[in-house]
């Protein structure tokens, strides 16, 4: 288990990075490395150059103040735990980011990261499909914003291009009050084998308003739950809606994952569940 | 005498060393102009090898020499099987170190790349061309016998490995009786992953023809006894030495192919190589665990009296039979099918199966996990066809403290035991009465509740040798211990036991601090290096206190026997008239007037007077071969909670009750119980090695494979009696297994007693929230909970 000799460059700039990427079709981006490096040493990836970002200030920005909330790609789990005004704003992203594996690779692992890796059973994918996450990338060419709709392509595969680099995450606002991730995880992996994040906010009479509610795991890819999140709008939340969200949102998943040990109708009986205990979190105590 | 340490919480000495990171496990290890070993292992579970290439490996930077097996193969030896159960009909087939013309196994060794780091050693790896023919794979033991599947070898033609029988002829109460409950059981296969995985580091003098062999292994002296056959090093020319190894639960009992080659490599190289596995080769190169298929019947009558028990059972052996492995599914298991219970009749019957898998030995309880896990299970089976509550059928059916000793249908002496004690100290501890009305309160609101019972009995503390002869063992199991007392009165301790995260250099030294009446601060315990230890059987089978400490109490007590003998001399008083307490020794009535053994071992040293007829020096050797096994036993409690809609099984309390005899050390014991009970949970709920049609090893790392974890587990809560065993001087039983053995029923039976009302009498382990929510799923489509 030892990876392929490569080469190493530690990037300064994001303008660096890119020049770099740009002169080596093979290279990779290097920053937490914790779904890479495992890669390589299985040899299921091979970059003749990794190019490190982690030392690039600019990627490790966390701008909660301004109109919008743009988290740096190279912004490590643990820190995103530690910010108070984010855990204020947007408690979600803790909760999801707190199960996300163990310390250590809370440690190293980096929101950009887990976005271009595009692991279909990463916790923060449904977070990035709940709160509508804007993808901020850039290339030597220039520079585009990828909506969340347009982000997951495949399993492991994002619309992030060879020689470009995501360099920010952006959730808009407003950001609805009530959130909540609940996760159900694979005993050995730890990775979600249902993983809901739901936002929503209840007007004065209770109704629901501006559901955003997706599910990361359970799926062939992270889906948004569409189909509940347009039924329950203008409803309360109580037992019968919420029973009936959770049977509607699992249906807008497919699920052709099937890896013996959890079959497919058990990964949707999953998501339906993870689904109604996510909601029964946001409903009025 | 006073004992001091006796029973008392001492910290583990070992563990200083290891949390400043300054163990010496054998990876830790560097040599001048030391090389690197990488094995390339075979990715298919069954080929026929046509051609090896290794011109263009040759060639990589760094790579001093590549071997295959037809290199090999006219100087080694093969890797042999040191257990040979008596009337087995038991199938040697040989396993060379490498694979020659066939493989039959993943993982199996094809070639070795030495080079001069690491690195170049695995790039090198993936430049081996081999050219295989794949054949048609089987890794179900009860599959492999029919006949229409693979054969791997010739010797044993209907893939066969062993048919063992034991026990009386159970036919006649079975035929007359009211009740006879059957259920087939699944015991998966387990791969042990202990933290330190294999290592062997081999360096040889060919001016003198000594080799030391770094080793990871539970018994040093075993290895150095097949090693030097199979190599052709005279025995007192080979030393091994393994000083900090880091778990093994069995995994590290067997003679590794991948030692062997390394050794071989360093001979003839002539330069110091060392090897390590990698974590995904652990997966498929070191020994697995378990893997029954277990047909269990038990007569008995209505109110609850158990009459016969007999188990019919296929065991997987794996590829090649490995050096414990075919003792694993027979003596250790067969004999003791009758678990705590007084069964006049049992029988077992037992295949041995070759199979295209990694081989299978010795795991954490080895045999008595499997025999207690099916009689708890068919205890509760039954209990529930016969209405009754499976304590109330425990009680009736253990043997009674009189009883004692209880030989059991097959002969087995059990020494010692108080089992209701264990089960009512349980049943208090739980207030079970309380429990049985929470869970029919939770049922009535749609939550599934369940409380699980082992009520068990192992074997262990192996020895005596005579046994191990008679079920054909091909060692000793005696142990040996030397006391060497220098001239200061410090003490060093050598044990043939072989530690490696039990504890024993803590717990023998209190043994030998309370003897000798020395702090423990001057004492060290050496073991693990065939030269500094003259003999010794390793630490397995929870021998080590049992035997390795039977052994330092006789060494003990013969340096107190020697050294009263001076003190006499220096006392001027006859050897008679000499007390001797807490390493102290005074004529009687003059406690005043005494000398420590610390001043007599100066006195022995120095010979200036001695009595007439005593050899100076003060160091004693003993070898002590106990009586019989020891059988600790307990009761075992699981309670559990069943998420219908997720099928998750969450442990909501878990209680040991165990025995071991006395306590040396309760902090260690109760550490050995809380790893024991995690293993054995394990076992139960989580782990499952996973092998698809093809042979290839689905559950190959920890990404699928599950590993129990802390947060799966609530405090785990521990109880003891204390009933010593007459079998060896300590009075002490073993207990590194106990956990792992009780365990595992107590979780599924807590589990199926929460799935009783949706009818579900058995799953197969593990049991992963899909399998019971799958089983939840099949009730409601028949109507639902009753």
């Amino acid at each position: 288990m030892i990876a392929a000799e490569i080469g190493y460059e530690r990037a300064k700039t994001i303008e660096e990075a890119l020049s770099l990427l740009s002169q080596d079709v093979d290279a990779k981006l290097l920053s937490g490395g914790h779904s890479l490096v495992p890669l390589m040493k299985l040899r299921l990836a091979q970059p003749s150059t990794l190019i490190d970002v982690s030392k690039i200030p600019e990627l490790r920005t966390l701008d909660v103040e301004s109109e919008r909330i743009t988290i740096g790609a190279g912004v490590r789990y643990f820190e995103l735990l530690g910010d108070t005004r984010l855990e204020e704003l947007m408690p979600v992203i803790a909760q999801a980011t707190s199960v996300i594996a163990d310390p250590q690779v809370r440690h190293r692992g980096t929101i950009g990261g887990a976005a271009v890796h595009a692991d279909p059973t990463s916790d923060l994918a449904a977070v990035f499909l709940a709160l509508e996450a804007r993808f901020h990338i850039r290339s030597a060419a220039g520079r585009r914003i990828v909506p969340i709709e347009d982000w997951y392509l495949a399993p492991l595969t994002s619309a992030l291009e060879r020689d470009e680099m995501l360099v920010a995450v952006e959730f808009p606002r407003p950001i609805p009050r009530r959130q909540a991730y609940v996760k159900f995880s694979h005993p050995a992996s730890g990775y979600a084998l249902a993983g809901v994040a739901a936002i929503m906010d209840l007007t004065q009479h209770g109704l629901v308003q501006g559901a955003g509610i997706a599910v990361t795991g359970a799926a062939t890819m992270p889906f948004r739950a569409s189909t509940a999140e347009a039924w329950l709008q203008g409803r309360p939340l109580n037992a019968e809606s919420v029973a009936m969200a959770a049977q509607v949102g699992a249906d807008d998943g497919t699920y052709d994952a099937d890896d013996g040990q959890y079959p497919a109708v058990y990964r949707k009986n999953l998501a339906r569940v993870m689904l109604a205990r996510a909601l029964e979190k946001l409903a009025p105590q | 005498m006073s004992r001091k340490l006796w029973g008392e919480n001492v910290a583990r000495r070992e563990d200083i060393r290891l949390v400043q990171g300054q163990g010496q496990f054998t990876d830790d290890r560097v040599l001048p102009g030391m090389l690197y070993a990488a094995i390339l292992r075979s990715p298919h579970a069954h080929a026929k090898i046509r051609q090896i290439d290794v011109a263009s490996a040759q060639k990589m930077p760094g790579v001093i020499k590549v071997y295959t097996g037809s290199m090999v193969s006219g100087h080694l030896g093969t890797i042999p099987t040191a257990w040979i159960p008596p009337d087995s009909q038991l199938k040697m087939v040989p396993h060379p170190p490498l694979a020659v013309d066939r493989v039959r196994y993943v993982g199996e060794a094809v070639a070795l790349v030495v080079a001069q780091d690491p690195y170049q050693a695995e790039e090198a790896l993936y430049r081996i061309l081999v050219d295989y023919e794949p054949l048609p794979a089987i890794s179900d033991p009860v599959q492999a016998l029919e006949s229409s599947s693979p054969r791997l070898h010739e010797e044993a033609p209907e893939n066969v490995a062993l048919h063992w029988k034991v026990g009386t002829d159970t036919d006649e109460v079975f035929s007359g009786a009211d009740v006879v409950v059957r259920q087939t059981f699944r015991q998966q296969r387990l791969i042990p992953n202990p933290m330190e995985p294999r290592s062997a580091l081999v360096q040889y003098n060919s001016a003198t023809g000594d080799m030391t062999a770094w080793l990871t292994t539970q018994n040093p002296h075993i290895h150095r006894f097949l090693m030097s056959g199979i190599l052709g090093i005279p025995e007192h020319k080979l030393r091994v030495i393994a000083q900090d190894v880091g778990g093994g639960f069995g995994s590290k009992i067997a003679c590794y192919a991948d030692e062997v080659l390394t050794a071989f490599a360093a001979r003839d190289l002539m330069r110091p190589v060392k090897w390590t596995e990698s974590r995904s080769e652990h997966f498929v190169a070191t020994t697995h665990g378990r893997d029954h298929y277990d047909e269990v019947e038990l007569a008995g009558t209505k109110a609850g009296r158990v009459l016969a028990v007999r188990v019919k059972t296929y065991a997987n052996m794996g590829a090649y039979l490995s050096t414990a492995g075919p003792g694993v599914p027979t003596i250790l298991f067969g004999l003791i099918v009758n678990g705590a219970y007084d069964i006049a009749q049992a029988s077992a019957e037992v295949y041995g199966v070759f199979t295209n898998t990694t081989p299978v030995d010795a795991y954490r309880g080895a045999g008595r996990p499997e025999a207690t896990f099916l009689i708890e299970r068919i205890m509760d089976v039954y209990a529930r066809e016969i209405g009754m509550d499976p304590v109330e059928l425990r009680r009736i059916n253990l043997i009674k403290k009189e009883q004692f000793p209880y030989t059991n249908p097959f002969g087995i002496v059990y020494d010692s035991g108080d089992y209701h004690q264990t089960l009512d100290l349980a049943l208090k501890t739980l207030d079970y009465a309380s429990l049985r009305q929470e869970r029919e309160a939770l049922r009535r609101q749609h939550k599934y509740m369940g409380v699980g019972f082992s009520t068990y009995v192992e074997m262990c503390g192996l020895g005596p040798s005579q046994v191990a002869g008679a079920v054909g063992f091909q060692g000793g199991l005696w142990e040996s211990a030397t006391i060497r007392l220098h001239p200061t009165g410090k003490a060093t301790v050598l044990t043939g036991a072989s530690p490696h995260g039990q504890g024993e250099e803590t717990t023998f030294g209190q043994i030998v601090a309370d003897r000798l009446g020395i702090p423990l601060e001057d004492i060290d315990v050496v073991h693990g290096d065939t030269d500094r230890v003259s003999m010794g059987w390793g630490t397995y089978g929870s021998r080590s206190t049992a035997v390795g400490g039977g052994a330092l109490a006789k060494a003990a007590d013969r340096i107190v026997e020697k050294a009263k003998i001076i003190a006499a001399h220096m006392l001027e008083v006859p050897v008679g008239a000499v007390q001797y307490d807490a390493g102290q020794f005074y004529p009687e009535g003059s406690r005043e007037r005494a000398v420590g053994i610390q001043d007599v071992t100066l006195q022995a040293h120095l010979g200036w007077n001695l009595p007439e007829g005593v050899e100076p020096g003060m160091e004693v050797s003993a070898f002590y071969d106990p009586t019989n096994f020891t059988y600790p036993f307990g009761t075992h409690v699981a309670v559990v909670s069943v998420d219908p809609d997720t099928g998750e099984v969450k442990l909501l309390r878990y209680l040991a009750v165990d025995d071991c005899g006395p306590a040396i050390n309760p902090m260690i014991v109760e550490g050995q119980v809380h790893g024991g009970v995690v293993q054995g949970v394990g076992q139960a709920l989580y782990e499952g090695a996973v092998y698809d049609g093809d042979g290839q090893l689905v559950s190959g790392s920890f990404m699928d494979y599950a590993m129990p974890k802390a947060r799966f587990f609530p405090r785990l809560e521990t109880q003891r009696t204390e009933t010593p065993s007459p079998h060896n001087p300590l009075g002490v039983k073993g207990v590194g297994e106990t956990g792992t053995i009780a365990s595992t029923p107590a979780v599924v039976n807590a589990v199926m007693d929460a799935l009783s009302s949706f009818g579900v009498v058995n799953l197969d382990m593990p049991l992963t929230p899909p399998k019971v929510w799958q089983a939840i799923q099949t009730s409601m489509a028949k109507g639902g909970p009753s």
